[in-house]
């Protein structure tokens, strides 16, 4: 793995994938935005779920009531047998240059890498606002959580226009749970604070 | 198919039979610690009894009283533990191939420093002619049984050595744990050629521990042996030359050492050691020592919490103060990391051992790959039919 990776792929569909983080419990942060550099297309998705977990399934993690130094100078093997993963929710690809807003024919390949995107990337990733739709696509964890998420992450990169942007995608939100009246003050409110 | 119903009615009378044991057990281990502090007081006469008596028992070589008893040292901060253990996929005729497969895992837990840990397991395919066969007994006979189980210990072991030593030259204070006895004894009464050839492979490892020294330990947990034991039954004994081949107390119903048989050298400790402490560290008089010279082993007994267990190690480890300490504290301190068991060592198992299902795979795979490249390949009537049961 290089240098800049953050993680590899250990599973995908058509509109998910799942990676191992490169580093025990250093996941991409809930919402932000990532890809998957493959051979001939750039697949983008946004984080929605992250753990660490046993690499065993047989072998529970257990509490030793010590802090963090001294589990790895006294146990150091238990932090062999751990792993951290990420999920993401596909939200488009790039290939032969242009960028695409819709899912990509073929799921990201196994034991590809994973990268941060760069903040031009997210700006031309978020100029077009159907990747709130995709976020919508999720139902693990909930909705107005990872949906003001990943407009505070995006949000970032707007320098002097983010509040157009939030306004814009405030906009798109309304048509998009504009019935759910409680499901959209949550996500503003989330945004705001 | 286990008929349930008809077992648990044998379970039960086994239960009730297992409770008059047990309270003539106590009784036994009353007499055996009496005998115990007898003998301590006396060490001298006794001692000189032992070196008198002719039994065909193995007999514990004592140094000192035995009620003599260590406390727990200090671990030093910074250790590293290293730890091999190993797994087999054995050959069997109902098989496609006669290959085995040793798969030998390599644990190494630095303590102390923040470092990781490091696991592996290294699985090794034997096939040619001259890994299926040996030289036993002037015959060329298949490597199976004892003798893969052989092989495979000898692996564990150089592997064992190459980790120590790798740790040591990185800089690190190694301790070598290995699961089970460093005595040899299955190769009494084996042919000379496969003792020698067995021998000096082992021996070679310990002869560079030895001279890197680096302490290496078996860890031995529910041991049954019963060399201290039977030192005591001698002292029972009221002849003043016990002989166990001239017992005139044979005929009896029962002979007087027979007063405390039944009974374990970790039975005997379990009563008498705290947590943390060891008893002194004898000398084993197993026969096949005879052939280990330098490297001859001792062995004492450490009371680990939840259990007493036996620790040999080579009798430069048990001459050493500093390294015999480094053994008693290791021991004691990956056994409480380990609740009840050896960190290093469970953790060496799980990286070894090879599941049932693995095993399939494994074949799978062989039959596979032979059937692409033309090899004919067949299955046993018995083996297909076990795969495959119909109604």
């Amino acid at each position: 793995m290089d240098e800049a990776a953050i993680g590899e792929v250990i599973g995908s569909s058509s509109t998910e994938l799942t990676a191992e983080s490169r580093q025990l419990h250093i996941a991409p942060p809930f919402g932000s935005f990532i890809k998957v550099e493959q051979r001939h297309e750039t697949i983008y998705a946004v984080v929605f779920n992250a753990s660490t977990q046993s690499l065993d399934p047989n072998r529970l993690a257990t509490a030793y009531h010590l802090p963090e130094e001294e589990l790895r100078a006294e146990h150091p093997q238990i932090f062999e047998l751990l792993k951290t993963q990420f999920e993401a929710v596909t939200i488009g690809y790039e290939h032969a240059g242009v960028l695409r807003h819709h899912l990509p024919p073929q799921p990201p390949r196994l034991h590809s890498f994973v990268y941060a995107c760069h903040l031009t990337e997210i700006r031309r990733l978020t100029a077009y606002m159907g990747f709130l739709r995709a976020l919508m696509r999720v139902d693990r964890v909930p909705r107005d959580e990872l949906i003001a998420a990943t407009l505070r992450n995006a949000a970032t990169v707007y320098g002097e226009d983010e509040r157009r942007f939030l306004v814009q995608a405030g906009k798109e939100l309304v048509k998009l749970v504009g019935d759910d009246y409680e499901m959209l003050t949550s996500i503003l409110q989330r945004v705001q604070s | 198919m286990l008929d349930l119903a008809q077992v648990s009615q044998q379970i039960a009378s086994m239960a009730a039979a297992q409770q008059l044991v047990s309270e003539d057990l106590r009784q036994r281990l009353k007499t055996a610690h009496a005998q115990l502090q007898l003998e301590s007081s006396r060490l001298a006469t006794f001692l000189a009894k032992l070196d008198r008596s002719r039994m065909s028992w193995l007999l514990a070589e004592i140094h000192e009283p035995l009620d003599c008893f260590y406390p727990l040292p200090v671990r030093p901060q910074a250790v590293t533990v290293v730890a091999t253990d190993g797994s087999q996929i054995t050959p069997s005729h109902h098989e496609v191939m006669p290959a085995f497969l040793l798969n030998i895992s390599t644990i190494v837990l630095h303590y102390g420093t923040g470092e990781r840990a490091v696991f592996s397991s290294t699985p090794t395919l034997f096939y040619r002619e001259e890994d299926l066969y040996m030289d036993y007994g002037g015959e060329r006979v298949q490597v199976v049984g004892d003798l893969l189980g052989m092989r495979r210990t000898l692996m564990e072991f150089q592997s064992l050595v190459q980790l120590a030593t790798a740790a040591q030259d990185t800089g690190h204070s190694p301790c070598a744990m290995a699961d089970g006895s460093l005595i040899l004894w299955q190769l009494e009464g084996r042919p000379p050629d496969y003792q020698q050839t067995t021998l000096q492979a082992y021996l070679a490892c310990l002869e560079q521990m030895h001279k890197r020294q680096i302490p290496v330990m078996g860890y031995i947990s529910r041991s049954r042996s019963r060399d201290v034991l039977n030192t005591l039954r001698v002292g029972l004994c009221p002849e003043a030359t016990p002989d166990s081949d001239r017992c005139p107390y044979e005929r009896d119903s029962q002979p007087p050492c027979a007063a405390i048989v039944g009974l374990t050298d970790r039975t005997l400790f379990e009563g008498l050691l705290r947590p943390g402490e060891r008893t002194q560290v004898f000398t084993s008089a197993s026969r096949v020592l005879r052939h280990y010279e330098a490297h001859r082993i001792g062995f004492c007994y450490l009371h680990v919490g939840s259990e007493v267990v036996r620790l040999e190690m080579p009798i430069w480890v048990a001459t050493n103060p500093g390294l015999l300490d480094l053994v008693h504290a290791v021991a004691y301190d990956q056994a409480q990391k380990g609740i009840g068991y050896p960190v290093a060592l469970a953790e060496a198992h799980q990286h070894a051992v090879v599941r049932g299902a693995e095993r399939d795979l494994f074949y799978n795979m062989v039959e596979n790959v032979l059937r692409r490249r033309g090899v004919r390949t067949s299955l046993s009537p018995k083996q297909s039919r076990k795969r495959i049961m119909t109604v």
